[in-house]
């Protein structure tokens, strides 16, 4: 028998046919508790989507290491509402020389799309919508797929006409055998994504809106005067969060806040814990929690808390026994980007403290720096569960978008090499 | 090659008391859909539905989430030359769902590779289809419309992960033989079943964490549930459905860092082939 106490994650569900597995408790002692009051849509093995039934955790199935071959993630996500309120890509304004054909016959495989085409394309010709953020930080998610000439020069503009300025603006320059090659021309581009039947998901944010302002989302088939363009666009959807869902959510839709945890009836001792995980943002803003161990709320102690630490974009790791609280962040490490594949190593030790590294990509392994004041380890947690991607089911505070391969937790003091093996 | 062991069964409500199964297009009286999954292997024992020449699927509501990699359709199925498509979906409606079809093989091949996706006949008629693992809490066997005045039967029905140990146990020679023997069962009411394969596999495992990936699959075999024994890959059509019998079993640390698993299997309810 293995030092292995407790695992979670899609890896998991891959290696032992369920999401939550544990050494010394059996199956049903080991269920999962998960809640999401609304369905939910991610991207299945082939990466186009599935739906998911309310109260059903939702995976997200994600090729790794380019063999073609998706693993499943278990996709924790807070609440977000969709500020997009017109899927029908025909029902946009248009301005310029601009056609909108085809429809989303069957939104939920996500392989149909509206194609959005011009025959003379230039900076005044788009087609575009208002929405109404509410906090200058917002994020969008845009699906699109390659339709026909010219390779590249398609835009998405974020435009504020109050201010007349863009607050994102995202160029498609080309298209390879990978995907697009998008750039921000303003804002911070996350990433691109590729999904299935050669669809690709990018996404961006912005922390300059002007709330009070008219924000128009605006579609270009071809960013040069007088050129012919036409691609394909599947969804565009905002947020106002800086961490864009992964999930594909409905014109003015909300996506309800998933909240998963497991028993964890294993007492506080020195332990190791080990995630790996699909880099979704959790890095961005502070407190996004990854996993939460022995309590049912965002205050009760004692706990042990792995999250993105409360000041500087590092992931941490605090133990908190009721009268002490002991913090280590990686503040000396590579802080992720989006779509990394992130590996931690979270120790705590027999003296109460504790440390944190990080591997991303399968790179170096980095060690921060531990915390030095000793906390008695005591006889029990606030309450015996494991929380991924939230502390408890009240508040989204410390909700994130979190993909999560792996939760391992020993018992004992193990390395990243030691851990990856169990 | 690879050897694969399947005990995992989602349809079997012994092992899963707390999932559903359920069939569209009824079933005969004396042909209920439990019988899919009782591993009685009675030429009489089967599922099939009141009308011909129409889908129909076979469904099981899972408590959670679960994997699956491997299908298996028994020999005393009517089933060849159907369609069947494997689904696994994360609602119940299944309006979308990642899905795996194949066409039931007729033959039965020599060295016929089982693969993913490619299904392989055994010799005594039994379907085997390893696919890609993939997850739900909702699956799904279709079985496509056989033609006019056909009702598909299915006798026996496997959908579960699937155990490869890391190492593999080698053929006994460069034949590709076995230790398979050939057992004298007393009180058999006929000659063509008074013999059954049996055989005994020492299986190296590999570290701590691949006992406790193989643990559960050995518990539900020890616990009574049969196992579908693929010696080696490259000749799937020599796999065969075993029982565990009255002897030693266990997985005991051995002179090394480790454990052996240790397994006897007896074939369950053997014909002559």
């Amino acid at each position: 028998m293995s030092d292995l106490l407790f695992f979670a994650g899609g890896n998991c569900l891959a290696r032992h046919g369920t999401l939550v597995w544990q050494t010394t408790a059996d199956e049903d002692a080991s269920a999962e508790t998960h809640t999401r009051s609304g369905t939910a849509r991610s991207y299945g093995r082939d990466g186009n989507l599935r739906n998911t039934d309310a109260n059903v955790p939702s995976l997200m199935w994600h090729d790794t290491d380019s063999d073609n071959i998706r693993e499943p993630f278990l996709l924790i996500e807070g609440e977000r509402t969709n500020l997009n309120t017109e899927d029908d890509l025909s029902a946009w304004t248009t301005s310029g020389t601009i056609t909108v054909t085809g429809s989303v016959a069957d939104p939920a495989e996500g392989t149909t799309a509206y194609t959005v085409a011009t025959t003379s394309g230039g900076s005044s010709t788009y087609i575009y919508r208002t929405i109404n953020p509410t906090t200058s930080t917002v994020s969008v998610s845009w699906i699109v797929a390659k339709n026909s000439a010219p390779n590249g020069s398609q835009d998405f503009q974020l435009y504020d006409t109050t201010a007349a300025t863009d607050r994102i603006h995202l160029r498609i320059q080309s298209w390879g055998a990978s995907g697009p090659s998008v750039s921000a021309q303003v804002g911070t581009l996350i990433g691109v994504r590729t999904l299935g039947s050669g669809y690709y998901q990018i996404q961006a944010y912005t922390e300059a809106v002007a709330t009070g302002n008219t924000n128009e989302l605006r579609i270009f088939p071809a960013a040069n005067n007088g050129q012919t363009g036409s691609f394909d666009i599947y969804r565009l959807m905002v947020f106002d969060d800086k961490v864009p869902l992964l999930s594909v959510v409905d014109e003015g839709a909300t996506h309800q806040k998933d909240v998963f945890y497991a028993p964890f009836p294993h007492p506080p001792q020195e332990m190791t814990v080990y995630l790996r995980f699909d880099e979704r943002g959790s890095i961005t803003a502070s407190n996004k929690t990854l996993i939460h161990i022995g309590s049912a709320t965002a205050t009760a102690d004692p706990r042990l808390i792995v999250s993105r630490d409360t000041s500087v974009a590092k992931y941490s790791v605090t133990f908190d026994n009721g009268t002490t609280v002991n913090s280590a962040n990686g503040n000396n490490l590579t802080t992720p980007n989006f779509n990394d594949l992130v590996e931690l190593l979270a120790t705590l030790d027999a003296n109460g403290n504790v440390q944190i590294s990080q591997s991303i990509n399968s790179g170096a392994i980095d060690v921060g720096a531990a915390s030095s004041t000793t906390a008695t380890i005591p006889a029990a947690w606030a309450a015996e569960r494991l929380y991924i991607g939230s502390r408890g089911s009240s508040g989204t505070t410390h909700h994130s978008v979190v993909a999560m391969s792996d939760v391992k937790i020993a018992r004992g003091l193990k390395t990243m090499a030691q851990m990856r093996a169990l | 090659m690879s050897t694969y062991l399947l005990t995992d069964n989602l349809y079997n409500t012994r092992q899963y008391p707390s999932h559903t199964v359920t069939a569209s297009g009824g079933a005969v009286t004396g042909y209920e859909v439990f019988r899919i999954a009782n591993a009685r292997r009675h030429a009489r024992d089967y599922w099939t539905p009141l009308s011909s020449n129409t889908e129909v699927h076979i469904d099981v509501a899972c408590d959670r989430v679960r994997s699956a990699n491997m299908l298996v359709i028994d020999r005393n199925s009517g089933l060849s030359g159907a369609t069947i498509t494997v689904s696994s979906s994360q609602e119940a409606a299944y309006t979308t769902s990642d899905d795996t079809s194949f066409t039931v093989p007729s033959s039965v091949y020599r060295a016929n590779g089982l693969r993913s996706g490619h299904p392989v006949k055994t010799q005594e008629g039994a379907i085997l289809l390893p696919f890609n693992l993939t997850a739900g809490k909702f699956w799904r066997v279709t079985i496509g419309a056989m033609g006019a005045g056909v009702k598909p039967t299915i006798g026996g029905l496997w959908l579960g992960r699937s155990y490869s140990p890391t190492i593999v146990p080698l053929p006994w020679d460069d034949e590709a033989r076995y230790l398979d023997r050939q057992d004298i069962r007393l009180g058999m009411p006929g000659p063509f079943s008074d013999t059954g394969r049996s055989a005994d596999l020492r299986i190296m495992v590999k570290n701590d964490a691949e006992w406790e990936t193989a643990r559960r699959s050995m518990l539900q075999f020890w616990s009574g549930s049969p196992l579908w024994y693929v010696a080696d890959s490259n000749y799937g059509e020599n796999s065969w459905l075993g029982y565990a019998p009255p002897t030693s079993f266990g997985a005991p640390y051995t002179n090394r860092t480790g454990r052996d698993l240790t397994i006897s299997l007896s074939e369950l309810q053997p014909v002559r082939v």
